[in-house]
């Protein structure tokens, strides 16, 4: 996939960082699976990594980043609102991390 | 199962059957139109159109046309397609590869994978069935307008919904208590002979997640349509012309929010006080954006409206444009003209 080899050398001096739909935007795959393989395969490569954001509904920014799903807790605080909120599949982003390339060597 | 026509033709009065249907059709016909929209059904055919209630509707106006044969099985249906099929709904855009879709377009081809099924009834009937015990195809049909063909394939199914109820507290413990309703919710897949496939998801009352609603439609009619031949749609330049030519598209859409994101992972939100105003009219949230996008920045959702006009749409329809990228919703209900003027407008400017 050129378009993705594009996106990774696209900010090589800093740390840049993308949600799946943004990649479906930029990449235009054929298939989605097929850019959810691409982007599995460059995590497990150590080229990118692969983080689970919960986002305050109301702040509208994180407010935890996890490794796994696992890991994300049925409830925490939003610290953009101060208060404890119930945690939900829609309050997830899935976002990809693209290293900035000093911090590879 | 014979149709409509074969069964006015089998006896002198309209059958039994055929009045049950359309009793069936307008019971489900309530849950997702209103009265003034049959009314003006009737009133299009020069029928007595005045209800003031379905009951009323049923016995001394639909029935009484039907057994007079002023009004047919297939005009109920129609018209249940149009009350049920457009509005509440997330819609997924793909096209299809260009070497495939004549044999997807190919009503030979759709007969003989019916027939495969043993679902060949779908394709000249309605299967009228409000609670599904699994999600059904109900009925596959080909649609022609202005020399276009598309064929539509419909799937009916059961759905949990919740509503809350009330708090309970029981000593130390507190227990949110939800009512749990079945209701009847209607998906549809339309592949017109463009390549351009909708994907229509009913809309959830209480999640914006469709993932496993489109893995279910894709496997249901993976004889028709197998997944791996269409690509998605991403709306990605609708979202950044609406911003970039908003002065130039002013007079079609009005934003009443809108997101936008970088890839330092900031995220800037800009929304209007009532819903009602125009994100844009006179004030400086559009250079501000701007500014945002120099730097990088892109549109990431958007609450829009597209104006009424003349000719076209007689009120605003509102759209969001959000969660997956060939996805958008209109969440209210709309009419089959409403929604198509925003798919047509939105096609346009994502071109």
């Amino acid at each position: 996939m050129k378009k993705l080899d594009e996106i990774l050398n696209a900010n090589p001096n800093r740390r840049s960082e993308y949600t799946l739909e943004r990649m479906m935007e930029l990449i235009e795959p054929r298939d989605r699976d097929e850019l959810i393989l691409a982007l599995g395969n460059l995590v497990h490569s150590g080229r990118i990594q692969k983080l689970i954001r919960v986002v305050s509904r109301r702040g509208q920014g994180g407010i935890g980043d996890f490794d796994s799903i696992e890991q994300v807790p049925s409830e925490m605080l939003d610290s953009r609102t101060g208060v404890n909120v119930e945690v939900t599949p829609d309050d997830l982003q899935f976002i990809y991390v693209v290293p900035a390339q000093h911090d590879h060597r | 199962m014979k149709n409509q026509n074969e069964l006015i033709l089998a006896g002198e009065g309209v059958p039994e059957t055929t009045i049950e249907k359309a009793k069936q059709i307008l019971k489900l016909m309530q849950g997702g139109t209103s009265l003034p929209v049959v009314g003006e059904f009737l009133k299009a055919k020069e029928l007595h159109h005045s209800a003031g209630s379905w009951e009323d509707l049923e016995e001394k106006r639909i029935l009484p046309a039907l057994r007079n044969r002023k009004v047919t099985l297939e005009d109920l249906n129609q018209l249940l397609a149009e009350a049920e099929e457009f509005g509440r709904c997330h819609v997924f855009l793909y096209h299809a590869q260009k070497s495939e879709l004549e044999r997807y377009l190919d009503p030979n081809q759709i007969k003989k994978t019916c027939d495969r099924l043993k679902i060949s009834n779908v394709l000249s009937d309605v299967i009228v069935e409000e609670l599904p015990d699994k999600p059904t195809i109900t009925q596959i049909r080909q649609e022609t307008s202005h020399n276009r063909t598309a064929w539509v394939f419909k799937i009916v199914e059961k759905r949990e919904q919740t509503s809350f109820v009330e708090d309970v507290r029981d000593g130390d413990t507190f227990t949110r208590k939800y009512k749990i309703e079945s209701v009847r919710a209607v998906n549809t897949a339309r592949l017109h002979d463009s390549g351009l496939l909708e994907i229509r998801i009913q809309s959830h009352l209480n999640s914006n997640r469709y993932d496993s609603d489109i893995t279910q439609l894709w496997t249901m009619l993976r004889d028709f349509l197998p997944t791996a031949k269409f690509a998605e749609l991403p709306l990605r330049k609708a979202k950044a012309r609406l911003l970039d030519d908003r002065e130039a598209l002013k007079d079609k859409f009005r934003f009443s929010n809108s997101t936008l994101k970088d890839t330092n992972g900031n995220t800037i939100v800009a929304s209007t006080g009532a819903d009602t105003e125009d994100l844009f009219e006179g004030s400086s949230v559009g250079p501000s954006l701007d500014q945002f996008q120099k730097h990088g920045g892109y549109c990431d959702s958007s609450n829009i409206w597209l104006r009424e006009r003349e000719g076209a749409i007689d009120r605003e329809v509102h759209v969001l444009l959000s969660g997956r990228s060939n996805e958008f919703a209109i969440n209210a209900n709309c009419s089959r003209r409403e929604y198509e003027y925003v798919l047509n407008e939105l096609r346009a400017i994502n071109r």
